[in-house]
């Protein structure tokens, strides 16, 4: 009996442990917002992996399935957003990221790097207008002028979805979406 | 017709072949992207400037600036041409080189002009000058490459021109920005030809890479023919530049797998084939075996390359020279990098070419100091033990930079 009550009351402890520890990551992730894939409305494409997004990113993928050429949208950097998608996406922090395309500039594998526009409006323009871009901006900032892809098979709008930022400094160019 | 005739025909109508309409696509959205970026890096520029007159209702509403806010590319004005990109690479040492006929010297690395530019969507050009001293202190100037890269897919880019050859590993992952590497010089298998390196580090001709379709083990190929490297002297340019010493191509071909579970893990074998015609010396069929197992992740670098330098001689036996090096290096906090490299090259005495190498194994044990975020301290120590002569302990101390 004895050893029974003992074992409801880890299970209890566990249990009151475990909502804690739950309690703080679901009121981080309220604060989170969805950082949307973008393409052009053209582009075919409706789903990536993570590992085919971060090849088109870093330029060791440069053409669509339908010969297109992948041309990159990213924030300048220093950006949350730009941040967040070199962290989850390639795994690389902002000076890995900026050695990384100097070097694949320099052996050749690539001859661009990617654009850098200021803004979300920015990003969405240049996604419109050129049939092989790729970017990000956030779920909120998204309009009917761009494609939202699934990442991995989930929608921004998914629970699970992987790719999250918080919430914008105030004063930043979030404001200028519109 | 010969091989290499055949292999030119066949890339010649590959490209003749390519349709027209999606070469003038390509030249099209190539225009229309740098058109629509100036638009809208115009179009920023002007939101920017309103907002920062409505935070300042009472001050006069600025002029949107008439250029783009993020000029990343240095053009000819006005889209007159394409646009040209140049990084300089350079390095300043201090270098004690163990040998007792050397002094320990402040030297000038090389300064190193890279140079791209996009043509088109498909077409690039990438070149490399070096400027660089040598032993009598006199500046040199040399083109180090120079290619036109055309790339109509993921699974097939040409590059035709001067390039690094694809034998092993290290060659074409850097090149002459010793910025980008850990240790303050490349391994001695891979120093340049007219440092005394064994290899034939540049060619001049045609190389082509790609994808091979194969899923997640993310297969690559290289193929090359070029003149191939001069027969080893110090007298004579081994980079045979515009002239071939014979009417023998070089061929390399290599496989590379680049899975997709590993991220940063890469390996890959090579072949690489040539004749040389050494002078008073017999024919001399020379093939290059080359195998890789790298890793580069979580701050962690693991390179690791073996070979077997086979020379078989018209006349008498073949040579066969193994060698190998090992690296390992650990970042720390995104700063300090300490990091140890093994290196061994034993070429008989018997061997025809390289016997003036003989034997050379040792470690080296550095750190490097990313001190910026575009230059980098580092110092190494070298141990070098060889056949018929004294070990030799080496210092370096080296500021690599890129602007």
């Amino acid at each position: 009996m004895k050893c029974l009550a003992g074992f409801g009351s880890m299970v209890a402890l566990v249990a009151i442990l475990g909502l804690a520890g739950r309690a703080p990551v679901a009121a981080q992730r309220a604060n989170q917002e969805a950082l949307a894939i973008v393409v052009n409305r053209a582009n075919p494409i409706d789903d990536l992996s993570t590992d085919e997004l971060r090849k088109a990113l870093l330029g060791s993928r440069q053409r669509w399935p339908n010969g297109r050429k992948i041309t990159v949208v990213m924030r300048p950097p220093g950006d949350a957003d730009r941040d967040t998608v070199l962290r989850l996406v390639c795994r690389m922090s902002e000076t890995e990221f900026r050695k990384y395309l100097l070097q694949a500039t320099f052996t050749g594998e690539t001859s661009s790097g990617p654009r850098v526009l200021d803004t979300p409006l920015g990003v969405r323009r240049f996604v419109f207008n050129v049939p092989g871009a790729i970017g990000y901006i956030r779920l909120s900032e998204v309009d009917d002028t761009v494609k939202v892809i699934h990442i991995d098979g989930r929608a921004p709008t998914d629970p699970d979805y992987r790719l999250t930022v918080g919430p914008r400094a105030a004063g930043t160019t979030a404001a200028v979406h519109e | 017709m010969s091989v290499t005739a055949r292999i030119a025909l066949v890339i010649a109508l590959a490209i003749i072949l390519r349709p027209a309409a999606a070469r003038a696509q390509a030249a099209d959205d190539h225009q229309l992207i740098e058109a629509l970026l100036a638009r809208v890096q115009a179009l920023e520029a002007e939101v920017k400037a309103l907002k920062d007159a409505q935070a300042r209702p009472g001050e006069p509403q600025p002029a949107a600036p008439a250029v783009p806010t993020t000029p990343v590319e240095m053009g000819l004005g006005g889209g007159v041409g394409p646009a040209l990109q140049i990084h300089g690479f350079a390095d300043i040492d201090y270098q004690r080189p163990g040998d007792p006929l050397t002094n320990g010297s402040f030297a000038l690395g090389q300064l190193d002009l890279f140079m791209n530019s996009a043509l088109s969507d498909n077409t690039s050009v990438v070149g490399e000058l070096v400027t660089e001293a040598d032993d009598l202190n006199a500046f040199h100037v040399d083109l180090e490459r120079l290619m036109v890269q055309f790339r109509p897919s993921d699974y097939l880019n040409i590059g035709v021109g001067r390039y690094h050859t694809a034998i092993g590993y290290y060659n074409t992952a850097y090149h002459h920005g010793t910025w980008f590497q850990t240790a303050t010089g490349r391994p001695f298998l891979f120093r340049f030809e007219d440092e005394g390196g064994p290899l034939p580090v540049h060619g001049v001709g045609v190389t082509a890479n790609g994808r091979i379709p194969s899923g997640a083990l993310g297969l690559r190929y290289v193929a090359e023919v070029a003149n191939g490297r001069a027969s080893r002297s110090p007298l004579v340019e081994p980079v045979q530049n515009t002239v071939d010493e014979n009417n023998g191509k070089s061929y390399n071909v290599a496989l590379l797998a680049q899975p997709d579970r590993l991220t940063g893990f890469q390996a890959g074998v090579s072949m690489y084939r040539d004749r040389l015609e050494p002078e008073g010396l017999p024919r001399i069929r020379q093939t290059i075996l080359a195998g890789h197992v790298v890793y580069h992740g979580h701050g962690l670098e693991l390179l690791n390359e073996a070979f077997a330098l086979r020379h078989a001689p018209a006349v008498g036996a073949t040579v066969t020279t193994p060698a190998f090096y090992s690296q390992i290096a650990r970042q720390f906090a995104q700063r300090a990098t300490p990091y140890f490299r093994y290196e061994y090259f034993n070429a008989p005495d018997r061997e025809s070419i390289f016997g003036d190498i003989g034997l050379r194994k040792g470690p080296s044990l550095g750190v490097r100091f990313d001190v910026e975020a575009f230059a980098a301290l580092k110092v190494q120590y070298d141990r070098t033990v060889r056949r018929h002569a004294d070990p030799v302990n080496g210092f370096a101390t080296q500021l690599a930079f890129t602007f």
